[in-house]
């Protein structure tokens, strides 16, 4: 084992959207940062290379290679945001595999390049409410969060204000405004179905998603140009990643040093400090391991990752992991319900036709639940994503076994008729059972234990979601939408890309991993703010959430090790 | 016997080997091009098949005020796709209604098939949509993403809109308006 970095106050695992903030914040502030990342390294822009590619230059003349897919990405190729032009930043599942049963399917989305999944996520990004941080508590499920909304509020702002969110104004309580950027615009069907829902449904309102892509200029970044697949990557830097934001910023400081093809294999902790003294990590390239140390780490691995990481992390005086003395550890994971909703036809509308392809669509908040006395047989609520636009060639076939010739090739070669789609995210409850944990036996090609889930839904969320497939009908009825079809897709674990818990905060520490700042009860110079950290879900996009409990905590840190605490 | 305008057997074999790459060993197109059979008519099982579907490519996408299919070189993609990227069930599929079209026509010679007029083709083709409804899909599906995927069908069948640089959801189109490709 051999120190290959001189000196570092701070060790951030992980680049993706927490291990960027934590890298920016905490060398801004004056410490000297290493960032470990299991996956290679990238540029910014030149290494976008599916970015911009037509049609033809897609696969091999535009199919995909299927064989190659299911025989090496079986999990990861399920994403709408896999294809040839990204398949390049996604993790390899023969390479690099994990317990997958069959049986009880999880899903375990993984990204693997410097950035991680902040260049491929879905770019949403919702403000929490006291409805969700104090849900636990009224309901008598699992723990009351630590914080509250007044806690976190003063972080989203600064969060939002720097990766650049657009978004409309709506004075709702359940879903706070935040420091936006001029909204984009909803097109002429879909303004048609708000003003249907808000005249229908006094409880109900349909807005434009709020999305951390640029609709005005922010330094070294610029608005989007509307070409559609954000997930290529942007050179233009139009939507916040960790590559386009944090990482530059971090690095202009000068303090930054990032090591890529490192993954790290566990924690070394202290019994008598109570502090991680090192942290354990192999060169995936050469397979030779190392160790380094620092002041304070930072675990921003990933839910999984992360979790992973500390559950093979021994302590000293007995077997189990140093941070699982609450036993809460890999358990009370959570994702949110997705893939059930409605779509239909809309009549009319036939002179418009969106110019430009706008990442970003609609968003009706969540509306159950609200108030007490709803009488609905589940707790909680979900809310929808969705939105209007008309159908391609692709979708022009369906339910046509029949046409071809010069009037079929004419009909596919025009716009076609307006669909409006709402799909529903719906959340999961914290259950003790669903839980991730190391395989007894089986490792991975570096000698670290293979993960393995056990991940089931309950008859709440099995209840919401049948309510939220009913009324999305309802609604797009209202708005005269025809030709109306549900679907409701196999629930499968981790299949949002919105896993989180297994590392929850908590005031108790007989009960939970990380205290209000995300800091482990175990030891006072771990932070752990990726999805790991979540005591409940809520049902809208967690990662804004994770920024601002990443800068919250980068923050409380330093006053920290500044006042020696630390 | 092969027909005189038709491709000869050798010549087929040499085409299939240099298409196919590594898919297919020096030794193994050595061996049929060695082998000599009674029935000179079947050159080789999928490479009959794959030359209908290309004769029918235009039967689904013809030349209008943009080009067909085959002008698009939908031909070479459905080498690639039947040959190459199809799982066997999806092969089989296509093939056994391939092979309901040559037989509605002749039961003697499947490469009469390809010498058919635009006419008697759609006919042949509109019956194995009532036949073969699977296989009907199957091929017109290859045949319609072949060609807007294409670089001619995306930019002149379609509208190719690469860098729009805004949004406008209220934008108007008249009747002479393409789709949008990206």
């Amino acid at each position: 084992m051999v120190k290959l970095v001189p000196e570092v106050d701070a060790i951030v695992v992980g680049s993706g959207i927490s291990g960027g903030w934590a890298a920016k914040e905490l060398t801004e502030k004056g410490l000297k940062v290493l960032l470990l990342e299991r996956g290679r390294y990238i540029e910014h822009a030149k290494d976008y290379v599916g970015e911009h590619r037509p049609p033809w230059q897609q696969g091999t003349m535009g199919l995909e290679p299927r064989a190659l897919y299911q025989e090496e990405y079986p999990v990861q190729s399920t994403s709408y945001a896999f294809d040839e032009t990204t398949r390049h930043f996604w993790n390899n599942d023969a390479a690099n595999p994990y317990d997958f049963n069959p049986e009880a399917p999880f899903h375990w989305m993984r990204a693997d390049v410097l950035g991680g999944r902040s260049l491929l996520w879905a770019r949403q990004s919702y403000r929490w409410s006291d409805l969700d941080f104090e849900a636990n508590k009224r309901e008598g499920i699992a723990i009351d969060w630590p914080i509250r909304y007044a806690d976190i509020a003063p972080w989203y702002d600064y969060v939002e204000r720097y990766i650049g969110v657009s978004g409309q104004p709506m004075g709702l309580s359940q879903l706070p405004d935040g420091q936006f950027q001029k909204p984009m615009p909803m097109n002429v069907v879909e303004r048609h179905v708000a003003q249907s829902i808000a005249s229908n449904f006094e409880d109900r309102v349909m807005m434009i998603g709020r999305t951390a892509t640029l609709t005005e200029p922010l330094p070294g970044r610029a608005p989007c140009h509307y070409c559609g697949p954000c997930h290529r990557g942007c050179s233009t830097g139009s939507y916040f990643s960790s590559l386009s934001s944090t990482l530059p910023a971090a690095k202009a400081t000068g303090r930054l040093t990032i090591r890529t093809d490192a993954v790290v294999s566990r924690l070394n902790y202290d019994t008598a400090s109570q502090k991680v003294l090192s942290v354990d990590a192999v060169d995936t390239r050469t397979k030779e391991g190392f160790r380094v140390s620092a002041r304070l780490i930072f675990l921003c691995a990933s839910t999984v990752g992360t979790t992973q990481i500390l559950l093979n992390s021994p302590d000293p005086r007995g077997q189990s992991s140093f941070a699982n003395r609450s036993g809460a550890l890999g358990r009370y994971m959570m994702d949110h319900t997705y893939a059930a909703g409605a779509r239909g036809i809309m009549p009319g509308f036939e002179q418009y036709y969106p110019y430009g392809f706008r990442p970003n669509g609609i968003y009706i908040p969540r509306f159950r639940n609200l108030r007490d006395g709803e009488n609905l047989n589940f707790t909680r609520g979900y809310g929808y994503q969705g939105g209007a636009g008309r159908l391609t060639w692709r979708g022009a076939m369906n339910g046509d076994k029949k046409s071809f010739g010069a009037e079929f090739k004419e009909r596919l070669s025009r716009p076609g008729p307006w669909y409006v789609s709402l799909g529903g995210f719906g959340e999961i409850l914290p259950y003790a059972h669903n839980e991730m944990r190391l395989h007894p036996k089986r490792v991975d090609r570096f000698g670290i234990p293979l993960v393995s889930f056990n991940f089931t839904f309950g008859q709440n969320e099995m209840n919401h979601r049948k309510d939220l497939i009913e009324q999305a009908v309802r609604m797009l009825e209202s708005a005269g939408v025809t030709q109306i079809q549900t679907y409701n897709a196999p629930m499968v674990g981790g299949a949002a890309i919105h896993e989180m818990g297994t590392a929850r905060m908590g005031d108790d520490p007989r009960d939970a991993v990380l205290n209000k700042f995300n800091q482990a009860h175990a030891a006072d110079n771990l932070f752990v703010t990726d999805g790991a950290c979540m005591t409940s879900a809520s049902c809208v996009n967690p990662s804004l959430t994770y920024m601002a409990l990443t800068a919250r905590a980068a923050n409380y840190a330093v006053e920290q090790v500044q006042s020696g605490a630390i | 016997m092969l027909k005189k305008n038709s491709p000869s057997r050798r010549e087929i074999l040499k085409w299939l080997a240099a298409t196919m790459g590594a898919g297919i060993s020096a030794s193994c197109t050595q061996a049929a091009l060695n082998f000599t059979s009674q029935d000179d008519h079947i050159v080789s099982t999928s490479e009959l098949q794959v030359r209908v579907a290309q004769a029918f490519a235009d039967v689904i996408i013809p030349e209008t005020d943009t080009p067909s299919a085959s002008q698009a070189g939908v031909g070479k993609f459905l080498r690639y796709a039947i040959n190459t990227w199809y799982s066997e069930t999806e092969r089989q599929t296509l093939f056994t209604g391939i092979n309901e079209i040559i037989s509605m026509h002749s039961r003697s010679d499947g490469l009469a098939v390809l010498e058919l007029s635009v006419s008697r083709k759609a006919q042949l083709l509109e019956a194995l949509s009532e036949s073969n409804p699977d296989a009907f899909v199957a091929l017109r599906e290859l045949v319609v993403v072949g060609y807007f995927t294409s670089r001619v069908g995306a930019t002149q069948a379609l509208h190719y809109l690469p860098m729009p640089g805004h949004y406008d959801g209220d934008y108007q189109v008249d009747e002479a308006s393409r789709a949008w490709s990206s």
